[in-house]
């Protein structure tokens, strides 16, 4: 069969596949189906996103005290009287804050970093938020500083820099504890958690 | 309909980036076949056939293989070099020879060497020997490409170089004597205990180098490891990413 008889995908498609492909954690089939999903559906419902889409871009900004993402600078965390502002969680992203405000057990406060230190993907600690984050340390002088990176090497390697820059001795610092997970069954986990959770032990009694 | 076939193989993390939702897309440095690009389904999630896996283990891999893209269906711990938390200069460091391995993944009957040597090296990085394990690392990498400069005779007039200072040319891939003429662009100047050291690298195993580069100040290092940097992205065509906060981390 010659080749033009092939059907030849529209530019307009292509375009919008190539879009939505650069958004993280979407793999080119992912935008494919994406994109005939939104070509399918009314066109009430896609004016509706795309303002939704110009709205968040116009009206979000980043908190100037913990760079979360939000409406109002401060951000409402920020301002509330309620929360204990003499605890300091820190955090890879907003969605790591939001992940943490769904569990409604921690009233302290956050720093959200804006990524990881990653060397290979030219990251160092001067793209990331620390530096702001050692000023507000400074100032406000926390009781503790509760590290949520995440337990990968380079969530490690970010949350042993921050510990180095901080210089105060008096300032508590913790790290989020790493162990089975609620559910989980003893021997499908593997050596590395259990080890872990073996070194991170409460006692009970 | 076909039978799937897979592979078990041994190999060890070099680099990862995440993939839509849960996966994640690892580079695997392997003694057969170099670099593999393998993906990880549902990583994120719990996964009862994965050790868990991060960059930088040696680790036992049973995957089925395509063309380009590995898909890992179980993994199990065999070594970590890096206790943890890691230090950031030793991920760094680390980093950069992942970099190199990538870009100069070619030749494929070095790949059981490369992979010896970056045993090697990660044990020495672990060990706080950071400058040295990366100028060795750079030295093995030019030499395994067949890359590594001509150091003994000027290669313009094919005259034999007695110790002293000589501009190393990128483009002719050697030192150049006074007496032939010099392109000052694209070269730099070694001096003589660089050279000399360079030589002893090349013929030697990590144990003896180690013993000589203990006598270097770590500035020497730093400046053998530059211009060595510089001659490999001329030659990789590659600007290595991690190098971009190396020095500040050396402090």
């Amino acid at each position: 069969m010659s080749s033009n008889n092939q059907v030849s995908i529209s530019s307009i498609i292509t375009e919008l596949i190539g879009h939505l492909g650069q958004l993280p954690g979407i793999g080119p089939k992912t935008a494919e189906r994406l994109a005939f999903h939104i070509i399918k559906a009314p066109e009430s419902k896609i004016i509706e996103l795309s303002k939704s889409l110009e709205k968040s871009k116009q009206m979000l900004t980043f908190c100037k005290i913990c760079f979360i993402v939000t409406e109002n600078d401060p951000c409402s965390i920020c301002t509330n009287e309620y929360r204990d502002k003499s605890v300091l969680c820190i955090v890879h992203d907003s969605i790591d804050a939001y992940a943490i405000e769904n569990t409604n057990s921690y009233t302290g406060t956050y720093h959200i970093l804006n990524g990881s230190i990653s060397p290979i993907n030219g990251i160092g600690p001067q793209e990331l938020t620390i530096s702001n984050l050692i000023e507000r340390i400074n100032k406000s002088t926390p009781k503790e500083i509760i590290i949520a990176t995440n337990p990968t090497i380079e969530g490690d390697a970010t949350s042993t820099y921050i510990i180095n820059q901080i210089t105060n001795n008096e300032i508590k610092i913790s790290r989020l504890a790493i162990g089975i997970p609620i559910g989980g069954d003893l021997d499908y986990t593997d050596n590395k958690t259990l080890t872990q959770a073996f070194n991170s032990r409460q006692s009970i009694r | 309909m076909e039978k799937k076939k897979y592979l078990n193989f041994e190999g060890i993390t070099i680099s990862s980036r995440d993939y839509g939702e849960f996966d994640k897309i690892f580079n695997i440095l392997t003694p057969e076949t170099g670099v593999v690009t393998c993906i990880v389904k549902r990583m994120k999630k719990n996964n009862q056939n994965f050790d868990s896996i991060d960059i930088f283990q040696k680790m036992d891999f049973k995957a089925s293989v395509r063309e380009n893209l590995w898909l890992i269906y179980e993994s199990k711990n065999k070594f970590s070099w890096f206790e943890r938390p890691i230090d950031l200069a030793k991920l760094i460091s680390s980093n950069i020879m992942a970099e190199l391995c990538i870009y100069t993944n070619s030749i494929n009957e070095n790949n059981k060497y490369v992979y010896h040597l970056f045993n090697l090296c990660l044990s020495l990085i672990s060990k706080n020997k950071i400058l040295l394990s990366l100028i060795y690392f750079q030295v093995k990498i030019l030499l395994s490409e067949g890359i590594f400069p001509e150091i003994n005779i000027c290669l313009l007039c094919n005259t034999s170089l007695n110790p002293g200072n000589y501009y190393l040319t990128f483009e002719n891939g050697s030192l150049i004597c006074s007496n032939c003429p010099i392109s000052k662009n694209n070269s730099i100047l070694l001096e003589e205990y660089e050279i000399r050291l360079l030589k002893f690298i090349s013929k030697n195993e990590i144990s003896s180098v180690d013993i000589i580069n203990n006598k270097l100040s770590k500035n020497a290092n730093i400046k053998l490891y530059k211009k060595l940097s510089e001659y490999l992205k001329y030659h990789t065509n590659q600007e290595l990413k991690s190098e971009k906060i190396f020095f500040s981390s050396l402090n």
